[in-house]
């Protein structure tokens, strides 16, 4: 068998220690549009902050391809793919690479909001690591005294942090009228506002930008809707991220958000898999196929892909969305339907002392989802509970009460865990 | 791949199991006194007494065959040895705490050592040629290192 | 509130430069004599409710414990000493019986300590046991008179126990002691090739596959007691009294009655236990007679029973009565024997020493002759192997041991086991204080000791030229009396050192 994966990142990688878990021989082809060794995305803003160096930015050891016996064309670029001769065509080295089967782990491309179109120098994405080794760069040359972000979600106020962590001086904007919006509601979503503002950040809500200033350096100012102007003198944007679809592919994927797979991965033409932010597969939570962008989802599916790539049949029961956030010495936990709000959902919320937001969202005697800010040491058990769809019903009273544990959990749980 | 058992029927709740994994961790492995009189912070336990009024045991790390926390560390930082013990490369760790809330059991902790914030897990004190500690010290062999699925 | 008399017995002694907070201690006190104060962020005694168990000691990871007698000298006093005082005052708030556990701790002479064993020397050789066989096993159960054919040299045997070291687990119930405990002893028992008794208490289920090297008592409560039972059992006892405690009842009250001891015992949840003081049905040797028929008859004259006494002072008289009411196994009861509660007047003043005991009514059923018709076994206060080897000489088949068999299980004899919380999750039925006593390690202890005593007890008779524990039984020529008065020697039929 000979397996093409395209993408170094989590999604991929997985999909080689799936692959391997089953086939020792076969060949595996891995290509990649950056010439970087395998790292981890959400180490940017790490990095950037001083907190880790390059070589521990990778995300496996050096000599993960050799040991794994894989081929890697890194700085080449796949720009389409043949289902009928089953070919990959590689750019800029012009050929065609052969496939039994192909592993699509292109993951997500940053979303460009219409304004910033264009060549702005000041201009940042940030995204990968190349945008941040030249955002160093830049950091460095051009010493900017305000930088502002356009985006107040995960990946923006992670760029804020290093930005502060950098003594830098930072302005948020975010159209919505909170941080966090897509897995945080409006209480513990002001918990981290407060928190932020503390340590020195500037914020405008609910206000887009509609035009820039700009002037010899690129962009200058910021026009927000109400005409309100920030100035600035550079510009990061974190604006959100959709999936990164390989240019074209002959006969067509079938996509919605991303290229829909499913619970093996599988896209609509057989021997072609999928797996990561470019993948739209089953929520375990939500019970629909709906795109999960984040790094577990991306592992899990990319060895669910790599395991039956190989052979193996195994199937995945869906992906949950959560995510840990530290931000500037604030822990931050969500994870599952953390936003919903519907009828049939009952929030169960605890709050204090000091920074601490804690919510359950039930329905039907399950935990759907959850928000855990400032105290987030307890998270794992209620998202293992989420996990089993556990009917809490015996135990209700004791959700968020301080001593939760496995004491309060049926038998089954606990002779799981002794 | 042998695992440490709680055998709830026997444990005492006494916590020595917690004393001698945050002994064994410390900068002074072989001295209980030494090691929570002279290290500069509180030494912490990877293994946790649960007590209830039914039953108590000391709980770590399973070692999960399909690790949530493998999967969710986004560093690589979490890996399986080729012994099959699930570690914590404390070097590589940004404490980041995805797997605090990717562990269904709760089973890995943050800590505070001195402002420097640590995410400590069991190791199955992989590097002794015993058993991990907290099996030697049980004054009750109320935790047990067996293979797996063996009973008593 | 009138202000309380009681002072602390005991002072637990903290060595700060040790201590590392780390709270064990207050985890295993079941008496709450170490306590976390959140305020000072530290352990700190409480020491009035100390009963120098030493689990904290023992469990200390830093050994900065240490229990210390609370020492508070009293106005010198011959006659009232601080313990007399100490009592009234008890008893003056509290108007209730002083109750005590485990056995009589008063400074009465220790026979045992008092006889000396002989051993060989160059008119006879000895015997070297790691060279050559010696004999323990022991056989317990009525003897025939002759061989009815002589030429045939084969007798049918009544109903025997067979030991292999003549050594047995002496009765205490499941209620008194915990689940733990009895599986502990049950399994040693059986690893080693002897009994161990349920006690008065019935037998749990848990425990039947035990059950052929377990015996059961029938005692004044009847407690559990059923036909299945008796005849499962591999021997039966009828328990008439109590070394520690002659002339007493039981009472276990309620709330150690819960559901496994309410079932095994057979009556009703959460209940009082009462053992009345006499069995309602026996008021004399004929009645006795009756019922040890009844447990013969109702298990097909397949099992030995046996009857247990504690020692009084015509226990000669009692005991050859006992013998021609068709006992197997007459059980001598000292007064030094255990309990799990006794009013503590009772046990420190009432009864015999076992020594005495055993060698007055040997002698006696010697000279009636009926000796061999049934074994004779005593209990209370054997400590060691030199106690049975002692003992044996003196006419013991065999003996029983309580408290020493507690010790290996870690009771380190606080006399607390009335309260029911006991530390090292003997006495006790409080589950999380149970869980304290595994029986694997329980097990394994009991049969260390025992193994050791076989050892010992092999070395003793192999010195004194004896190859057989059967040569050694009421060989009374192998004890001398150091210490003693002439009437002494003459009840304990021996000569005195030297002689
Ligand atoms: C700053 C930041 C912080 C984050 N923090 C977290 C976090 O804390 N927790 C979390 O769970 N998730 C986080 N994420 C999201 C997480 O990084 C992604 O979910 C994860 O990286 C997805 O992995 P993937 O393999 O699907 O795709 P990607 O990581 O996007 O990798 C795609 C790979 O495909 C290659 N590629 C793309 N197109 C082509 C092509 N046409 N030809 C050849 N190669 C191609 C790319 O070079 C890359 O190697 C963060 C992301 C960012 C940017």
């Amino acid at each position: 068998m000979n397996y093409v994966i395209i993408g170094n990142s989590t999604a991929a990688i997985a999909g080689v220690e799936g692959i391997r878990e089953v086939d020792s021989q076969g060949e595996i082809v891995l290509i990649s549009r950056e010439t970087h060794h395998t790292y981890s995305k959400p180490l940017i803003s790490y990095y950037l902050a001083g907190k880790v160096s390059r070589e521990n930015m990778d995300y496996r050891p050096a000599d993960f391809y050799a040991r794994n016996r894989v081929k890697t064309y890194l700085g080449q670029e796949v720009t389409s793919i043949n289902p009928e001769t089953k070919t990959v065509h590689l750019e800029p080295e012009d050929v065609d690479l052969s496939y039994e089967r192909l592993l699509i782990a292109t993951g997500g491309s940053p979303i460009v909001p219409p304004v910033f179109r264009g060549d702005y120098l000041n201009l940042h994405q940030f995204y990968c690591l190349d945008d941040v080794l030249n955002l160093s760069r830049s950091l460095e040359e051009e010493r900017p005294r305000k930088i502002a972000i356009i985006g107040g979600g995960l990946i923006g106020l992670k760029a804020a942090e290093s930005m502060v962590l950098r003594k830098q001086h930072v302005i948020v904007i975010e159209a919505g009228p909170y941080l966090l919006g897509s897995i945080m509601d409006r209480e513990g979503a002001a918990l981290v506002h407060e928190h932020l503002v503390e340590q020195g950040i500037e914020f405008y809500f609910s206000r887009p930008v509609i035009q820039l200033e700009t002037g010899a350096r690129g962009i200058e100012g910021l026009i927000l809707e109400d005409h309100t102007v920030v100035a600035c003198d550079m510009v990061l944007l974190a604006a959100g991220v959709r999936a990164a679809y390989p240019p074209t592919v002959a006969g067509g994927l079938k996509t919605d958000l991303g290229i829909l797979v499913d619970n093996y991965m599988q896209t609509s033409i057989p021997g072609i898999f999928a797996a990561g932010d470019v993948a739209q597969g089953f929520d375990m939570m939500a019970e629909v196929s709906r795109p999960v962008p984040i790094l577990s989802g991306a592992y899990r599916q990319g060895r669910i892909a790599g395991l039956n790539m190989a052979g193996q049949k195994k199937e995945s029961s869906g992906i949950m969305a959560f995510n840990s956030i530290p931000l500037l010495g604030l822990n931050i936990a969500t994870a599952g339907l953390s936003t919903e709000v519907g009828d049939d959902f009952t929030p169960l919320s605890k709050t204090g002392p000091g920074k601490i937001y804690q919510k359950l969202i039930l329905k039907e005697n399950r935990i759907h989802g959850l928000i855990f800010v400032g105290d987030i040491s307890r998270a794992g058990m209620y998202r293992g509970l989420m996990t089993k769809k556990a009917d809490i019903s015996s135990y209700r009273q004791h959700l968020l009460s301080s001593d939760f544990g496995l004491k309060y959990l049926p038998e089954e749980y606990i002779e799981e865990v002794l | 791949m042998k695992k440490v058992v709680a055998i709830k029927e026997y444990c005492v709740a006494c916590g020595l199991c917690e004393v001698y994994c945050a002994t064994v961790h410390s900068r002074y492995p072989d001295s209980v006194l030494k090691a929570f009189k002279l290290s500069p912070q509180k030494p912490v336990s990877r293994v946790f007494l649960e007590k209830s009024e039914q039953w108590s045991g000391g709980i770590q790390c399973r070692h999960c065959k399909d690790a949530p926390c493998i999967a969710a560390c986004i560093t690589g930082a979490m890996y399986r040895n080729r012994d099959g013990i699930v570690l914590l490369d404390e070097e590589r760790c940004v404490q980041c705490s995805t797997c605090v809330i990717a562990c269904p059991y709760g089973l890995i902790k943050e800590s505070d050592m001195g402002g420097r914030k640590v995410l400590l897990k069991c190791d199955l004190c992989y590097q002794l040629a015993e058993s991990p500690t907290c099996v030697t010290y049980c004054p009750n062999e109320a935790l047990i290192w067996v293979e797996e699925g063996e009973t008593l | 509130m009138a202000i309380s008399l009681k002072l602390p017995e005991f002072l637990v002694v903290r060595d700060k430069e040790r201590c590392i907070e780390c709270q064990v201690c207050v985890n295993q006190c079941a008496n709450e004599a170490h306590i976390w104060d959140q305020d000072l962020e530290q352990v700190v005694s409480n020491d009035v409710a100390c009963v120098n168990c030493h689990r904290c000691v023992v469990y200390c990871p830093t050994r900065a414990l240490r229990i210390e007698e609370w020492k508070q000298d009293f106005k010198k006093n011959a006659n009232w000493d601080g313990i007399s005082i100490k009592q009234t005052y008890l008893q003056a708030e509290s108007g209730g019986t002083l109750l005590i556990g485990m056995g009589n701790d008063k400074a009465y002479p220790i026979y045992w300590d008092h006889l000396l064993l002989n051993a060989s020397q160059v008119t006879n050789p000895s015997i070297d046991p790691l060279r050559e066989p010696i004999e323990l096993r022991t056989y317990l159960g009525r003897k025939p008179d002759l061989l009815k054919n002589p030429s045939a040299f084969r007798e049918e045997l009544p109903p025997q126990l067979q030991l292999e070291v003549p050594v047995m687990f002496s009765a205490m119930s499941f209620g008194s002691v915990s689940l733990n405990t009895h599986r502990s002893l049950a399994a040693a028992a059986s690893e080693l090739g002897i009994y161990w008794n349920a006690g008065e208490g019935g037998l749990h289920e848990d425990l039947f596959s035990y059950s052929p090297k377990t015996i059961v008592q029938v005692a004044s409560g009847r407690f559990g007691i059923n036909a299945s039972m008796l005849k499962r059992a591999g021997g039966i006892e009828i328990k008439i009294g109590q070394g520690a405690k002659p002339g007493i009842g039981g009472h276990l009250p309620g709330e150690k009655v819960e559901e496994d001891v309410s079932r095994t015992r057979r009556i009703p949840y959460g209940s009082d236990a009462i053992s009345p003081a006499p069995h309602h049905d026996i008021y004399s040797i004929e009645d006795l007679r009756q019922l040890i028929y009844s447990l013969k008859e109702a298990t097909a004259y397949e099992r030995v029973v046996g009857v247990k006494v504690a020692a009084v002072h015509n226990i000669a008289a009692i005991a050859s009565g006992i013998a021609r009411a068709g006992a197997d196994i007459i059980v001598l009861d000292g007064f030094r024997g255990g309990t799990g509660a006794a009013p503590l007047r009772i046990r420190d003043n009432v009864g015999l020493p076992a020594e005495f005991a055993l060698a007055a009514v040997d002698q006696r059923l010697r000279e009636e002759g009926i000796r061999n018709e049934v074994s004779l076994v005593i209990a209370g206060g054997i400590r060691n192997s030199a106690d049975i080897i002692k003992a044996i000489a003196l006419g013991a088949d065999a003996i029983y041991i309580g408290t020493a068999a507690l010790i290996a299980l870690g009771c380190h004899m606080c006399q607390k086991c009335y309260t029911g919380k006991c530390n090292w999750g003997i006495a006790t039925q409080q589950p999380d204080l149970v869980r304290r006593v595994n029986p694997k390690i329980g097990r394994e202890r009991l049969v260390n000791l025992v193994r050791s005593w076989e050892h010992e007890m092999k070395e003793m008779l192999g010195g004194m030229g004896i190859n057989a524990i059967e040569s050694l039984r009421g060989n009374r020529l192998m004890l001398r009396g150091v210490g003693l008065n002439a009437k002494e020697l003459e009840i304990l039929g021996i000569k005195a050192a030297g002689e």
